[in-house]
């Protein structure tokens, strides 16, 4: 009878996948977070303002079309936009069927409009999807990030992943992946396909060389909201080795700053001072200026209006960056 | 000195200690068991930090819960890292000798003393968040000692120590009893505490399996069943020789036939009657070990009689 | 005697896992190791010193984490200063501090730590589970990490540092906080894996037994440097060959025995003696000495020095060294220290 599988065995395996090792921090980072019932709750929840999104794309392609909706619309739009639209329905160029059949005329006007517009009016509604999801956003990272990196302070586990062949900056990508997974999941993804749809509804499919931009203007608005909210989120959980902590500055940092930069706009209104200097108060509120920087991302206003802002967003990247590395490899430093 | 009738701790459904009895004079005594078998349980229901759930535990013949008399008598020094970080040594025993009730300046002189006695002097200015762990160890018995109790109660007080600190712990304590005072120290370590203690408590699952001084366990040792090794030239001679006596049991080759080793009952009449046997035989034995020769082997026989499988 | 020494050779089928020359590690103006020059040839090698030693920062440098401040060093054949990664894949370490990633199962931990080594999901569960099966890890490997006792955390974590297969374990008190039959279990695994499965180890421990029944040799670090680095024979062996001698009967009667038959008696306590045999005759002379004396022997062995006495000895010649130094120093500068 011959002995084998007896006690302790030489592996002869080859370790393949050393370079996207840290994606397994980032697998079971997501894996832990998903078991929070409330965050699945609030990424079910957070679906809807996707699908707000993908029936506007639809009812903007189809808005021409209905019958009787054209007559309305003309002169509604004439009198919001006054010459912006004169301009685009003079310029329409009508058919001789058109002339004999004047009731289609409104149609084709705004059908005009619709396709000059599409590309501002498209952007403008991805914008305003961030900005609302934005909020959704900042929840969604306070139920995840906190636990993240002050769990393993308390821990202790720093020793465990650093005496593997792992840098500490793969460590913290790992973990920066975790929380983007579910950020790209309900944002990104739903954006993208939600613009998708609306290439397949709209008349033809020319609409991809006038919204070309729009997919990567997406991709730009997630990381402009992935990199700051990331960084200082897990530089908060790196703080502290109870996560409450983590979770109490968190929200404190951007409900405080979003109260106080309200309240001292209505200050300035109600003192009636210029109005060039209600944006200095702006930097308080990460989320106005994150709001402000995803209106340049999305072509609404130019980079010099916001570049104090864009500013401040590299700054806090950096400063979360150089905390959370410090306090990540203090094990291995002396 | 102390008196434990029928103590039993429950902790909800937990067990903490179990139907503990004991009367101990004063001396020095170690508390041995393995990590959760209820020492630093005995001690906090000794001390008065705990109601017993049945029974009662005595301290100088008074209820240390009830009653702050006893309390006055010990010092304790706990396993836990209770240390505040920001504060200094000389601070801290000052403040722990206050509360003693000395007024500020006995305070202050006595911990002068206690710290020069554990070496600490130099350190005494600096935040005990520098401390290494042999220093936080040395300023918590400081502060146990500095009332000049004449019980010393410790848990754990070698956890932690390099050799060097754990040197002069066991000299600062040695000291200590061979003032005259009395210890009672619990430990999982076996070694460090033979080194000070001469009576043994043996405590395992909350129960008190023995007790004894040091020559009484080492002679129970010496009436349980052991192997004792023998290295000879001559070893088939010997074995011979070994085989033949009734207080032997068994004999065994070593392997490379070195030397033989025998199994008996009763090893302390082995070892008598060894340098007799020997005697007219012209047979060089130049070894005689027995690797069962610890208070470790004592404990392991009484697990295994406490769990019936002797 | 403050020259270290190196280790014996290593013998021709396995070079030395760890060269250091000349290393140097200052931190501003504290000096954490000061020119250590070493070679560990593989089996199982004690690494001793007091707390602050250097030693938890020897550990560092070893596993590629922190730079030298000077000097050369290998593990395992690697640079010390460029190939930190190559090193970490290779080599297994078991910190001493209780650590381990909560939220997750024993087995998950240990499959986890595999993965981020970069081998295979479903090949590093698999490995993880016989890992476990080795080191005692029976149903609770199903529960949460966070639930564990000592013991069982103190499994894990030398689980996770053998679940690579490295070829160089590194222990920081594999022992500490364990019970005295966990502990017995885990030296005697640690010895099997040397002897059997070709894994060289290096425990830094200040537990002296542990050191005595396991290691093959033993280095010594104190205030930065190797006072001691020799097997543990040689460390053992007194500077007088004697033999140690524990009687049964009346101590007084045989001591005085032993005296009258001209042995000197260097140590005595209680049952123990100590007697100088520069012949190494001694042990057939005791024999009628104990019938003289009417006393049993229970235990005759050759007489070693502790560790416990090595060490102590090395860290007061340590501290000397450093006290003539802080002398010389303050000789320049009144009024200082």
């Amino acid at each position: 009878m011959a002995m084998h599988d007896l006690g302790y065995r030489n592996w002869d395996e080859e370790a393949r996948y050393q370079k996207t090792s840290w994606l397994h921090i980032s697998r079971y980072g997501a894996r832990l977070a998903w078991k929070s019932l409330w965050l699945k709750r609030l990424v079910l929840f957070s679906f809807f303002p996707a699908v707000f999104l993908a029936v506007f794309f639809f009812l903007y392609e189809q808005v021409a079309s209905w019958p009787g909706i054209a007559e309305m619309l003309v002169p509604a739009i004439a009198s919001v936009e006054g010459e912006d639209f004169i301009e685009v329905a003079s310029a329409v160029q009508l058919t001789r069927e058109e002339i004999q059949n004047p009731s289609e005329i409104p149609k084709k006007i705004l059908q005009t409009y619709v396709n000059e517009k599409r590309p501002v009016y498209w952007s403008q509604m991805v914008y305003y999807f961030f900005a609302r999801a934005l909020g959704l956003v900042i929840l969604i990272f306070g139920l995840i990030s906190p636990r993240l990196i002050s769990r393993d302070v308390q821990s202790r586990a720093f020793l465990l992943y650093f005496s593997r062949p792992i840098t500490p900056f793969q460590y913290v990508l790992g973990k920066l992946v975790t929380i983007w997974l579910f950020l790209v999941l309900v944002f990104t993804l739903p954006a993208l396909f939600s613009y998708l749809l609306g290439v397949l509804v709209s008349p033809s499919l020319a609409v991809l060389l006038s919204t070309w931009l729009l997919p990567f203007r997406i991709l730009a608005a997630t990381f402009l909201i992935a990199l700051p909210t990331g960084l200082l989120a897990l530089c908060l959980s790196s703080l502290v080795q109870e996560a409450r902590y983590a979770s109490f500055a968190w929200f404190a940092i951007w409900i405080v700053g979003y109260a106080s930069y309200r309240i001292l706009l209505a200050t300035q209104i109600s003192t009636a001072a210029s109005t060039a200097s209600l944006t200095t108060y702006t930097f308080i509120s990460i989320y106005d200026v994150i709001h402000q920087n995803l209106q340049w991302v999305f072509g609404l206003v130019s980079f010099d209006t916001i570049k104090w802002f864009f500013l401040e967003l590299v700054a806090i990247s950096v400063i979360s960056y150089l905390i959370l590395m410090r306090r990540v490899t203090a094990p291995i430093r002396i | 000195m102390i008196s434990f009738e029928h103590v039993t701790k429950l902790y909800g459904i937990v067990i903490g200690v179990n139907d503990i009895s004991l009367e101990l004079p004063p001396g020095a005594y170690g508390l041995l068991g393995p990590n959760g078998s209820g020492k630093s349980t005995l001690l906090n229901v000794l001390t008065g930090q705990l109601r017993p759930s049945r029974g009662e535990a005595r301290l100088f013949g008074a209820d240390a819960f009830c009653d702050i008399g006893p309390l006055e008598r010990i010092g304790f020094c706990p396993s836990l890292d209770i240390l505040p970080t920001d504060v200094t040594g000389l601070t801290w025993v000052k403040y722990m000798v206050q509360l003693q009730g000395y007024d500020e300046a006995e305070a202050t002189r006595r911990a002068h003393d206690v710290l020069d006695r554990v070496e600490l002097m130099d350190a005494r200015d600096r935040g005990m968040a520098g401390y290494s762990r042999g220093m936080k160890q040395r300023i918590k018995l400081a502060q146990a000692i500095a009332h000049e109790p004449e019980l010393l109660i410790l848990d754990e007080p070698f956890s932690g120590l390099d050799p060097v600190a754990r040197h002069q712990m066991t000299e600062l304590l040695s000291d200590w009893i061979k003032e005259g005072k009395s210890v009672l120290m619990a430990s999982h370590i076996l070694h460090e505490v033979e080194a000070i203690a001469d009576n043994f408590l043996l405590i395992y699952g909350g129960r008190l399996l023995a007790s004894g001084a040091t020559n009484e366990v080492y002679e129970m040792l010496d009436n349980v069943p052991r192997r004792i090794d023998l290295v000879s030239d001559d070893a088939t001679q010997l074995a011979v020789l070994v085989q033949q006596q009734s207080i032997v049991d068994a004999v065994q080759f070593h392997e490379g036939g070195n030397g033989v080793s025998v199994l008996t009952r009763k090893p302390r009449e082995v070892f008598q009657q060894l340098p007799h046997w020997l005697k007219d035989q012209q047979l060089s034995v130049r070894e005689v070990s027995s690797s069962d020769d610890s208070l470790q082997a004592l404990f392991e026989t009484l697990m295994k009689i406490h769990r019936g499988q002797i | 005697m403050a020259d270290a020494s190196v280790l014996p050779p290593a013998t021709a089928i396995s070079s030395s896992v760890i060269e250091l020359s000349g290393l140097s590690k200052n931190f501003g103006q504290v000096q954490a190791l000061r020119d250590v020059s070493l070679s560990v040839p593989a089996g199982i090698t004690g690494l001793l010193g007091p707390n602050g030693s250097g030693k938890s920062t020897m550990i560092k440098i070893l596993l590629g984490l922190v730079q030298a401040s000077s000097g050369h060093g290998t593990v395992l054949g690697r640079d010390i200063y460029r190939d930190g990664k190559a090193i970490r894949a290779d080599v297994g370490f078991m910190p001493e501090d209780d650590c381990y990633i909560s939220g997750i199962s024993g087995v998950e931990m240990v499959h986890f730590a595999a993965c981020l080594n970069g081998y295979p999901s479903a090949e590093a569960l698999r490995r993880a589970h016989e890992v476990l099966d080795y080191c005692g890890a029976e149903e609770e490997r199903y529960r949460e990490v966070d639930t564990y006792s000592t013991g069982m955390r103190q499994k894990l974590k030398f689980a996770q540092a053998l679940v690579h297969d490295p070829a160089l374990l590194i222990l920081d008190e594999p022992t500490s906080g364990l019970d005295p039959d966990e502990r017995q279990l885990l030296l005697k695994r640690i010895s099997s894996l040397a002897e059997k499965s070709n894994i060289s180890v290096l425990i830094s421990t200040h537990i002296l037994p542990d050191v005595q029944q396991i290691c093959d040799q033993a280095i010594v670090i104190a205030t930065g440097e190797v006072r001691r680095a020799d097997s543990i024979e040689n460390l053992n062996r007194p500077t007088i060959p004697s033999i140690e001698i524990r009687v049964v009967g009346d101590v007084a009667v045989f001591h005085d025995t032993v005296l009258a038959a001209g042995i000197e008696v260097m140590e005595t306590s209680e049952d123990r003696f100590v007697l100088a045999d520069p012949h190494g005759s001694l042990a057939e002379q005791v024999w009628p000495l104990a019938r003289q004396a009417d006393v049993g022997i229970r235990s005759l062995v050759p007489a070693r020095t502790s560790l416990d006495d090595v060490f102590l000895q090395a860290v007061q010649e340590a501290q000397v060294v450093e006290e003539a130094q802080v002398v010389e120093e303050g000789g320049g500068n009144d009024g200082n220290a």
